[in-house]
């Protein structure tokens, strides 16, 4: 049984910190995905534009991975989670306060990044349902893998986890296609880009903003169905709180 | 009632150090345990043990019957651990209010639990100000002071008034006993101002390098002391005490030291002590302190001199 009350107030408590600093919310929203789109969209050709900006948004959406994981680390390294294991929390309940949380600080993030694209005219929005889906899509499974890298990582080191979750938001970014069509991949990499999840949320953004990334789009459902309910049931199952010890 | 039974605890971390070793022992309703001993004697260890927070690598924890993760989860704890940081960027009462909600209270009841908690531990001055802008002593008085929400039915807290001066502690002892007489709480307490709460504690537990080596009433700690007074004499000249009726200790030139086991002896005492008047230029009566019974029992654990 989930007590609601008690989602709301831990996802309270980790979003109210990015909420409240907006310099930070600044370096989310414009500062981190423009500095980056403004140099791709010089080098990128005309045809490549529209890829640029639908990477522009799964890496504002990879701050989900990122914070999921981070907060955890900061949490273990401040000694913060201690008050929060000693109450009467399920992992249940974290996973849904963090996962609130993240939707409180980076869905409105990625929309701003959205509709500024828009306006610029880098991006043209067909189908606003199957751009949600790929938001939410991108948002659940983000998170729930930046949890399970933070609970399962066997070094307890915050120096480590940090490296390791930076190198992992690195990979789902640049390495997989989100910024360039699966075409332009050496063939035997192909595959290996099948297997990143950001493949395939890039490809249903794409889609919804008329852009072929190159992945039938029942192979991503699939793909993204099983995912997500692998990572559910190992977060239900397997994970328990007092893990981060 | 609240029962905590611990048997044969043991917990060897990772790097191959043993904090617990075999520790056992049963709390009946009682309404303040001190829990004592030396730095690294495995006292923060026992406590995240008994709250679930951590497993032990050996043994059993029950807390009325149930382990300690399913008490958790009704909410059974409320505990203050030693180093824990604040989420910074609340204010207090934010902070509270969401502790609050996760203990499991109603939005209303989290409301009016905070308002009392706010008023109880004197921070009413500064509800509305962000965590991040408190003093260190106002910072452990939130991290107190969320350990009583929701009424918990056991109290831990690891060293709650530790950097707080003493006026201060004295009010916290107060509002500490007030919760545990009111609701019937049991308080497991790590502190090293054992003195300070000798009068209203029920039962000490004395660890050393991760074995249980006390358990037992202030009172029966005390009595490990072996006397039950000490009256030191300052003599106006050096010159021995002739026939005193007590075996008496030179502390130093001038000053000697009787120790007395009971009140018959410290009259005898008394008596002769008249009957030298002319001898004696001051003389002091004290009782042993908890910390003293303490360190004794320690030094004698350690083969040391027990002066």
């Amino acid at each position: 049984m989930v007590n609601v009350y008690r989602v709301y107030a831990i996802s309270m408590i980790y979003a109210l910190w990015i909420l409240r600093n907006k310099l930070f919310y600044f370096y989310l929203t414009v500062l981190l995905p423009f500095t980056i789109l403004v140099p791709f969209l010089i080098i990128a050709p005309a045809k490549l534009e529209p890829f640029v900006a639908v990477g522009t948004v799964i890496l504002t959406l990879i701050y989900c991975y990122s914070t999921a994981s981070q907060d955890l680390a900061v949490d273990r390294l401040l000694q913060r989670i201690a008050i929060l294991l000693t109450k009467p929390v399920t992992p249940l309940e974290y996973f849904l306060g963090i996962l609130l949380s993240n939707a409180m600080q980076t869905l409105p993030a990625t929309v701003i990044v959205i509709v500024v694209l828009r306006v610029a005219g880098l991006i043209e929005i067909k189908d606003m349902t199957l751009l949600s889906l790929g938001l939410v899509a991108g948002w659940y499974i983000l998170t729930i893998m930046g949890y399970i890298t933070a609970l399962t990582l066997l070094s307890r080191d915050y120096n480590t986890v940090i490296i390791m979750s930076n190198s992992i938001a690195f990979i789902l970014t640049f390495t997989a296609p989100v910024y360039y069509p699966l075409e332009s991949l050496p063939e035997q990499l192909r595959i290996l880009a099948y297997l990143i999840p950001t493949t395939h949320i890039a490809n249903i953004i794409g889609k919804a903003c008329s852009i072929k990334y190159g992945v039938p789009l029942i192979t991503t459902y699939i793909y993204l169905l099983t995912l997500a309910s692998l990572l559910t049931i190992i977060t239900l199952k397997s994970l328990k709180l007092k893990d981060v010890y | 009632m609240v029962e905590i039974h611990c048997e044969d605890l043991w917990k060897i971390y990772s790097s191959g150090t043993v904090a617990l070793r075999g520790v056992s022992f049963t709390l009946v309703d009682e309404p303040l345990v001190i829990l004592a001993g030396p730095n690294g004697s495995g006292k923060t260890t026992l406590i995240r043990i008994i709250d679930g927070e951590i497993s032990p690598s050996r043994g059993l924890v029950s807390i009325n019957g149930l382990s300690p993760d399913a008490a958790r989860a009704r909410g059974f704890f409320g505990v203050m651990p030693q180093e824990a940081m604040l989420h910074e960027y609340l204010s207090v009462r934010e902070y509270l209010y969401y502790l609050a909600l996760i203990q499991g209270l109603s939005r209303h009841e989290a409301r009016r639990e905070v308002s009392e908690v706010i008023e109880d531990f004197m921070l009413q001055e500064y509800a509305s100000t962000r965590i991040e802008h408190l003093s260190g002593g106002l910072k452990r008085r939130v991290l107190l002071a969320q350990a009583f929400l929701g009424s918990p039915k056991i109290l831990l807290l690891d060293e709650p008034t530790v950097g707080l001066d003493p006026e201060m502690r004295a009010k916290l002892w107060d509002i500490i006993m007030k919760y545990a007489r009111e609701r019937g709480s049991t308080i497991i307490l790590v502190t090293h101002y054992i003195d300070e709460v000798r009068d209203i504690a029920s039962r000490v537990l004395l660890l050393y390098r991760g074995q249980l080596v006390f358990s037992g009433n202030p009172k029966e700690l005390l009595s490990k002391m072996g006397y039950k007074y000490r009256v030191q004499v300052r003599l106006r000249e050096s010159k021995p005490l002739e026939t005193p009726p007590l075996r008496l200790h030179y502390r130093s030139g001038d000053v000697v030291e009787f120790y007395v086991v009971s009140d018959e002896e410290l009259i005898k005492l008394l008596n002769y002590l008249a009957s030298v008047g002319d001898r004696v230029s001051e003389f002091n009566i004290d009782r042993p302190s908890l910390e003293e019974s303490y360190l004794r029992l320690i030094r004698l654990l350690e083969g040391g001199d027990c002066g």
